[in-house]
């Protein structure tokens, strides 16, 4: 089941200091009049990267955006905001030809673009000509939650986060009170969605189902963001007491639930072998039935997780729960 | 159930527990679609996890024998790597065999037997989702033995519990028989419980007629009569035979392509819109578009309906044998590899729009697309010279190998002069949506486990679409003038005449 890989081939590359949309616009377009099928485009969304001052994350965004280009069809342009420096705006545009494993070739166009100066702090009236029109335009902040004043969000119909890379718990309560504003992305609760799916399949079924009303003991291991958001949602889904949510710091992520029904003990654990690609469930009725199941597990990529995330439209309410939900564990 | 648990997706729940029992297990059915399509949903997670999968076939094999062909089906024709074949091997481990005559009531009591220790040992819940991978002909034995053995149904004290059936195609060989074989499977399912399964319904594209037809504004509006001129429906094959001439000699292109596939896309592409996209809402407006389609009166058959054969030629720079002459055919044999024929439907929407279908083999290309072409405009304020490369309007839907659409209109030619031609706007899937798209069977067995029969015929849209067919096989009984086509063209010069007189031509795909 491995996916097989696209071709990547350069068309040609343009940059400019201290232009306009308009130029950069006619610098793509005539670096596509270079490729047969320069002229078709097909876009979904506008993705724009944020990233603050750091040439390392600024790289990290441009390969993200890069491999989501490559499969997902939509205008992707990387920011780096540098409000402090010497006022500017410095644009990079490669484009390049992807040939699909299917033998399908698109022309997907990298656009970087450095902000400096005071330009930075009005991201949201500068970067609106490079959005496509009547498309959503779609802000990912690769390592931050959004800050209480973001101008660019202005002009966002979605931003998408990493919940799993903040140790900060006042700003997750930030991110839970802005998902009632717009609609979130959080990359961690893509990633951990196999997990949820086959906890939650654990729990199906006329024998074992009682058993989800009568959960005595959660134990949740993993990392802290990755943890948090998981133990999150199973004490808001299951209407949880705290003292009963347990969180330990592990390098793998797993769960083991014990619950009670009629007097009867029910175990229920699902672990992530990341190592081997797999991740194990079980669930047994003392004296009951039992079953177990193995699937396969793989490490999605920055891209797929955008890809994957952004195909899910509007508020996610479990989600919801789930980040606000870790708060309660915290401060007990 | 779902409503029960409140850690379920509820926006795509996974498949409540079950046991899938294959009748069949050790035929080309299970071993090159069914086990290696279960393989792939048991590794990304897709099947229950309380789940067991019982197989029944003729042959005395024990467990160990049958672990031993599903791990080679899923090897041989799966799609897994290293890592997922041993992880498919561990699933595996827990599979039943049960082995025996379907005519014998032993063979049913042994498999009751089966699944009530699965049902106490895994936690399925009593829940059965019948599969008959096997002939045609064994399907009224199997069915009997089900029912005489209480297999038709959950038990009482299970009342979450379901039992499905799915049946394959082909359904019927005509309307008597389908009837009777409906007949058959109702006097021991309800009709909610049949799944019969057409691995069409389960592309992509199928579904996106209904997407492109009833999430859009643009082109409801314009899917009538008064702005269609015709509809073609195009359904070919490259390929001959192969090793398929006994089923084939049987079957011809009538009754393997348009009455059951055909008559799908043609529902689809003619059907009211549905007050909500359910199954039963669905299959509603399908079916009224299938009772409008006019039946053509036994002695007019030979005006609307052209059967032709191909004689050797070239296809993809191969030369290929005569139908007659291919491998198990017989040399004078009159089976139909091609059809083509003119459908009417009589509804407000469609009256006076011809649908022109075509199906063969050894067609100069595999492909299935459905061509709406439009009037043209009412008046061109243009020299005749200038429009001379203008077509009329179309909107191609893409059905297989590329999905996708492609609207065809026309554009000034760039330059001094004034010349207007047709171009085309291409919407590839593939370029748009390039992530991995479920295999048709992967598909339609979720549903089936799910219980969403949408993608499934029902059992009056299966016997309308005889109905529709009926006459053509009657009139080809009495007489069937078998035209003639070079393998590698788009069919006889019959079918061409079909539509020249009429105006119009096929369009060349």
């Amino acid at each position: 089941m491995a996916t097989p890989l696209n071709r990547i081939r350069d068309i040609g590359s343009w940059s400019g200091q201290d232009i306009d949309a308009t130029v950069v616009d006619a610098a793509v377009k005539q670096l596509r009049g270079l490729h047969g099928r320069g002229a078709l485009q097909t876009a979904v969304f506008t993705l724009i990267a944020l990233v603050d001052d750091d040439r390392a994350l600024g790289e990290y965004a441009s390969e993200v955006v890069r491999e989501l280009c490559a499969h997902t069809p939509i205008r992707a342009l990387v920011v780096v905001s540098l409000p402090a420096s010497k006022p500017g705006v410095d644009v990079r545009v490669k484009v390049r030809e992807v040939t699909r494993p299917t033998g399908t070739k698109v022309c997907v166009d990298d656009i970087f673009i450095q902000v400096r100066g005071p330009t930075a702090d009005h991201l949201d009236f500068f970067m609106e000509p490079y959005t496509l029109p009547e498309l959503p335009v779609v802000v990912w902040l690769p390592n931050r939650l959004p800050l209480a004043a973001e101008p660019l969000l202005d002009k966002a119909d979605r931003v998408v986060v990493d919940s799993g890379r903040i140790l900060d718990v006042s700003a997750l309560a930030g991110l839970a009170r802005l998902s009632q504003c717009m609609p979130v992305t959080d990359l961690c609760w893509v990633r951990q969605a196999p997990l949820r799916q086959l906890l939650a399949g654990l729990f199906m079924g006329a024998e074992v189902a009682p058993f989800l009303r009568g959960v005595r003991h959660v134990e949740v291991k993993g990392e802290p963001g990755s943890m948090r958001l998981m133990a999150g949602w199973l004490m808001s889904r299951l209407r949880l007491s705290p003292s009963v949510v347990h969180l330990l710091d592990a390098d793998t992520d797993s769960i083991q639930i014990r619950a009670q029904h009629l007097g009867n003990c029910a175990h229920f654990a699902l672990a992530a072998n990341y190592d081997e690609g797999e991740v194990h469930a079980e669930a047994g009725i003392e004296g009951g039935p039992s079953y177990h199941r193995t699937v396969l597990l793989t490490s999605p990529s920055a891209a797929a997780l955008i890809d994957h995330g952004l195909a899910r439209a509007g508020r996610d309410h479990a989600w919801e729960g789930a980040v606000a939900a870790p708060l309660r564990i915290i401060t007990v | 159930m779902t409503s029960e648990n409140p850690l379920l997706d509820t926006t795509r729940p996974p498949p409540p527990p079950c046991v899938v029992v294959i009748f069949g297990a050790t035929g080309d059915l299970a071993t090159r679609k069914l086990l290696p399509a279960l393989a792939k949903l048991a590794l990304i997670g897709e099947l229950p996890a309380a789940f067991g999968l019982v197989g029944v076939a003729r042959r005395e094999y024990g467990d160990e024998d049958f672990h031993a062909v599903v791990r080679d089906a899923v090897a041989k024709y799966g799609e897994l790597d290293l890592h997922g074949e041993r992880v498919w091997g561990d699933v595996v481990r827990e599979f039943r065999y049960v082995g025996g005559d379907y005519t014998s009531s032993e063979t049913f009591e042994r498999l009751a037997a089966v699944l009530e220790e699965i049902d106490r040992t895994r936690g399925t819940d009593g829940s059965r989702l019948h599969y008959l991978a096997v002939p045609p002909s064994l399907f009224p034995v199997i069915i009997a033995g089900l029912g005489r053995n209480r297999l038709n149904t959950p038990l009482p004290q299970r009342q979450d519990a379901f039992v499905r059936i799915v049946v394959e195609k082909p359904y019927g060989q005509n309307l008597r028989t389908a009837q009777d074989l409906d007949d058959c499977i109702h006097r021991v399912f309800s009709e909610r419980q049949v799944y019969r399964i057409d691995h069409y319904l389960g592309k992509e594209t199928v579904q996106n007629i209904l997407a492109l037809r009833f999430a859009n504004g643009v082109f409801e509006p314009i899917w009538n009569r008064r702005y269609v001129d015709s509809v073609q429906i195009t359904v070919a094959e490259a390929d001959g035979i192969g090793d398929r001439a006994g089923f084939y000699e049987q079957t011809g292109a009538l009754r393997d392509v348009v009455q059951n596939h055909v008559m799908q896309i043609l529902a689809l592409t003619a059907m009211e819109p549905p007050i909500t996209i359910e199954a039963d809402a669905i299959r509603d407006e399908k079916l009224k578009a299938l009772r409008a389609v006019a039946i053509p009166a036994v002695d007019r058959v030979h005006d609307s309906v052209v059967p032709a054969q191909y004689t050797e030629g070239w296809v993809a720079g191969q030369r290929v044998p005569a139908y007659q002459d291919e491998p198990g055919v017989q040399p004078n044999s009159r089976t139909e590899s091609y059809v083509a024929l003119l459908l009417k439907i009589d509804n407000w929407r469609w009256a006076g729009v011809p649908f022109y279908v075509r199906t063969g083999k050894r067609l100069p290309k595999r492909l299935t697309e459905v061509a709406i072409e439009f009037h043209t405009a009412p008046h061109l304020p243009f020299k005749p010279q200038q429009t001379a490369a203008l077509e009329p309007n179309a909107l191609v839907l893409h059905i297989q190998p590329d999905q996708g659409v492609t609207l065809h209109f026309g554009s000034k030619v760039p330059g001094k002069g004034f010349e207007v031609r047709s171009v085309s706007m291409d919407f590839h899937y593939g370029s748009t949506f390039p992530g991995e798209t479920a295999d048709a069977y992967e598909r339609l067995l979720l549903d089936a486990l799910t219980g969403d029969s949408t993608l499934f015929a029902a059992s009056d849209e299966v016997l309308q679409s005889w109905r529709l067919v009926a006459p053509i096989q009657q009139a080809w009984e009495r007489h069937k003038e078998l035209s003639q086509y070079p393998a590698g063209t788009w069919g006889p010069p019959e079918a061409d005449r079909l539509l020249e007189r009429d105006g119009r031509s096929w369009r060349r795909p």
